[in-house]
């Protein structure tokens, strides 16, 4: 069930590089690159529409969706109910953008009258979609607490205020949960615009 | 005048140079020290193959443990769990912390020789961010990491020499355990019963890499045990391995704890789904299981039998025998026989309050469940001890000198889990029970606000508890006990490290650390002087439960967060 090299790995890509000189020269080169707000990963995965990252004009489909993907609607997100967890997905060829976890998203609604200024730019109606993946140790926020209207992780506990455009409020979470930016088209949610911040854990030094 | 000032400064040159040479070069590790470690290093996770967490050193002593004062900290810069043990071997210290990452460090100063970084793919979930130790064996060190790869360094200068993927972390699989070292070999086996993964043990050869064997601890298809898993339930069965083996190097036998069935609830999996809540006994060239003990069948209750078994020889009621001693996290405390080609069922009783277990089968151990407390798919359950058990992982202790077993349990503490229909999918929670119900599962008791945590002592001859001392809340301690009569260990959210009188349980020292102490204590010896070291570092499970009791609890009680090596020696 789980196939293994047995043998150690060649130096295939960036991650498996066994030459501490060019491991060096990768890490400085990949620090930069981060610096930049792109990372090595993704640019090697970047090659198929599964794996890149979400584009302006990309609709959204249940992450439990199986076969064709269908596209959510700004109806189907109500409020005050756990997330919906969601991939982009390229509504010409219907290819689902699920190769990277860090595109999974969450919708929740909010009412417009709490939404900061800032954040409210970001939602469509009052539908915001946050990154699905923990800025703390990369595990899934998927938990609606009604109590305190926090999106929680259950790995560490961490809270974030969705009004708020994803800010700490609570736990280890270093870091303002990511935005995708939405908007809505005949009723349907559409991206309109890459994640505001690298989605999934900061690298610490 | 030129002659004296040339000579200066050829000494001041050599100045550096002097400084760096107080390390003796590095001293490979060989089978034979593994076997009998020197009292002065700690050369592996409990410091011997047989599991004890017994330092022989006796320079610090009950008498004099009062004067204990820091020798030396650093700060590690990671938060979360702290939980592996100084490892030293003559003058040079290895320490693991979480997010794959190893220090070096000169033992009796603290100055950092080197610093290992694993880098993390970017996508990878850190459901345990943690590691539990380092293995060294030749002049190599090995690290296993979240992303499931097995990681060979250079001792002495860190280079990483080779790694090699052990399983896929797209799919669950991650390790946080210290490997064992043993013959040549490097095993290891893979977390993830929470995340449907069919659980192993894996031998790596020391040098090359290369994989020697992988046998499962989740029957398969033509193997022995398979026909306890109905279907393809085997495929996603759990029996995770997050722990290190023991091991016995006459007979060459590893024994290692297996982790719970999965998903959580009995009826998605109808038998006795060998070999999780099991251990085994492998044959270390081979990989082939010459034994096993389960300690309870179709597991409800999320009770890991991964902390591996004690090795023993111990007189017990009258009898004499080989044994396996291991404080269960199903409550109860377990003595088995080991033979050449068998585990035999000896005795056990509950040490901690259990309401699941009608009886035990006094020939083979096997228990009988109350049907009320066995948890099942739409149906609601509550059962002592809570999911956490009476023992999670951290590590009972063993003292030749006393004779006592001494195990930190949590007592008197219950859980109540509603099951939930659960499907598959790689890489995610495979669980059947509400994160929601798992936050907020546990139940408090007239006795648990009394108090819950808790360091036995037992006297294995008798059966009888010596002494029990308590704390209020939890207790996450790794124990470690020396042949000066003291047991040390933290695990409280008053961020205390304690050394107990070894014979009466009296507390006789405690500080206050910067986080709290979830990680192995270990003892050695530099230049004729005894230390104590230790990592502080709250988080993981730890911080799950104070979570928990904060949802149940009246109080709210803040650990903070951030590691620190802290070692300690008696003041002059």
């Amino acid at each position: 069930m789980n196939r293994t090299p047995s043998t150690p790995i060649a130096e295939t890509t960036p991650e498996n590089v066994a030459n501490p000189n060019r491991r060096e020269t990768l890490k400085a080169t990949s620090a930069l690159l981060l610096c930049a707000g792109l990372g090595i990963g993704r640019n090697v995965l970047a090659d198929d529409d599964a794996n890149s990252k979400p584009k302006v004009g990309d609709q959204l489909a249940r992450s439990d969706n199986e076969g064709k993907a269908q596209p959510l609607r700004c109806s189907e997100i109500q409020p005050d109910a756990k997330p919906v967890a969601a991939f982009p997905f390229e509504p010409a060829s219907g290819e689902v953008r699920d190769g990277s976890r860090l595109n999974k998203v969450i919708l929740v609604r909010v009412d417009p009258q709490e939404l900061t200024d800032e954040t409210r730019a970001y939602a469509a109606g009052g539908v915001l979609a946050y990154s699905a993946v923990c800025t703390h140790q990369g595990c899934e926020v998927s938990e609606w607490v009604a109590k305190d209207k926090t999106l929680m992780c259950y790995c560490h506990f961490s809270k974030f205020s969705p009004s708020q455009g994803g800010q700490v409020v609570a736990g280890p979470a270093p870091r303002t949960l990511p935005l995708l930016p939405l908007k809505e088209e005949n009723g349907v949610l559409v991206v309109a615009g890459p994640f505001t911040s690298h989605p999934g854990v900061a690298k610490s030094a | 005048m030129k002659t004296r000032l040339k000579a200066l400064c050829a000494s001041l040159a050599l100045v550096p140079m002097f400084a760096g040479a107080s390390l003796a070069p590095y001293s490979p590790v060989t089978d034979a020290r593994l076997t009998k470690p020197e009292a002065g290093n700690w050369l592996m996770y409990r410091g011997n193959y047989e599991g004890w967490g017994y330092s022989p050193l006796k320079q610090i002593t009950n008498q004099n443990v009062g004067k204990l004062v820091p020798a030396w900290s650093y700060t590690t810069g990671m938060t979360e769990g702290h939980q592996a043990p100084p490892i030293v071997n003559n003058g040079y210290m290895y320490v693991s912390t979480p997010n794959n990452q190893v220090i070096a460090l000169e033992a009796a100063t603290g100055k950092e020789l080197w610093r290992y970084k694993k880098t993390i793919p970017d996508e990878l979930m850190q459901l345990h961010p943690t590691n539990r130790g380092v293995a060294l064996y030749g002049d190599k060190l090995y690290l296993a990491t979240t992303d499931a790869f097995l990681v060979a360094l250079d001792a002495a200068t860190g280079k990483e020499l080779w790694k090699v993927p052990v399983a896929d972390w797209k799919k669950g699989y991650y390790m946080t355990l210290a490997p064992l070292a043993a013959k040549g070999k490097i095993m290891v086996g893979s977390s993830g019963g929470e995340l449907g993964i069919r659980g192993f043990i894996a031998a790596f050869d020391a040098d090359s890499g290369k994989e020697a064997w992988r046998t499962y601890t989740i029957a398969g298809p033509g193997e022995a045990g398979s026909e306890t898993w109905p279907g393809e339930t085997y495929k996603t069965g759990g029996g995770s391995v997050w722990i290190t083996g023991t091991y016995d190097s006459q007979t060459n036998i590893a024994y290692w704890g297996v982790g719970n069935a999965g998903p959580w609830m009995p009826d998605t999996r109808p038998g006795d789904n060998l070999y999780a809540n099991s251990t085994i006994a492998l044959d270390v060239d081979t990989g082939k299981i010459k034994g096993h003990h389960q300690y309870h069948w179709n597991d409800a209750w999320d009770w890991d039998e991964v902390s591996a078994p004690l090795l023993i020889d111990l007189e017990h009621k009258g009898k004499k025998f080989k044994s396996l001693v291991h404080a269960g996290r199903n409550g109860y405390l377990w003595l088995l026989e080991r033979t050449q080609d068998k585990v035999n069922y000896v005795d056990a009783w509950p040490y901690v309050t259990q309401n699941v277990f009608t009886s035990l089968d006094p020939k083979t151990g096997r228990p009988t469940y109350d049907p009320k407390r066995i948890p099942g798919t739409g149906k609601k359950t509550d059962f002592c001890p809570s999911l956490w058990g009476g023992k999670d992982w951290p590590p009972e202790a063993y003292n030749p000198q006393t004779g006592l077993l001494y195990i930190p349990a949590n007592n008197n503490l219950c859980s109540e889990l509603t099951g939930e229909p659960v499907k598959y999918k790689a890489g995610s929670l495979y669980i059947g029970v509400s994160l929601d119900n798992i936050l907020t599962n546990v139940r408090m008791t007239e006795k648990s606000r009394q108090h819950i945590g808790e360091v036995q002592a037992w006297d294995l001859k008798t059966g009888k508890k010596v002494w029990t001392h308590t704390y209020p809340e939890m207790n996450w301690g790794p124990l470690m006990t020396t042949a000066g009569n003291l047991v040390f260990g933290g695990g409280t959210n008053d961020r205390m490290f304690r050394a107990l009188d070894a014979k009466s349980g009296k507390v006789l020292w405690e500080t206050p650390t910067p986080s709290g102490v979830t990680g192995v204590p270990s003892s050695f010896e530099v230049d004729g002087e005894q230390y104590v070291a230790v990592q502080s570092g709250w988080g993981v499970d730890a911080q799950r439960m104070q979570g928990a009791f904060d949802a149940v609890l009246d109080h709210k009680t803040v650990v903070p967060q951030g590691g620190t090596i802290l070692v300690y020696k008696l003041q002059k």
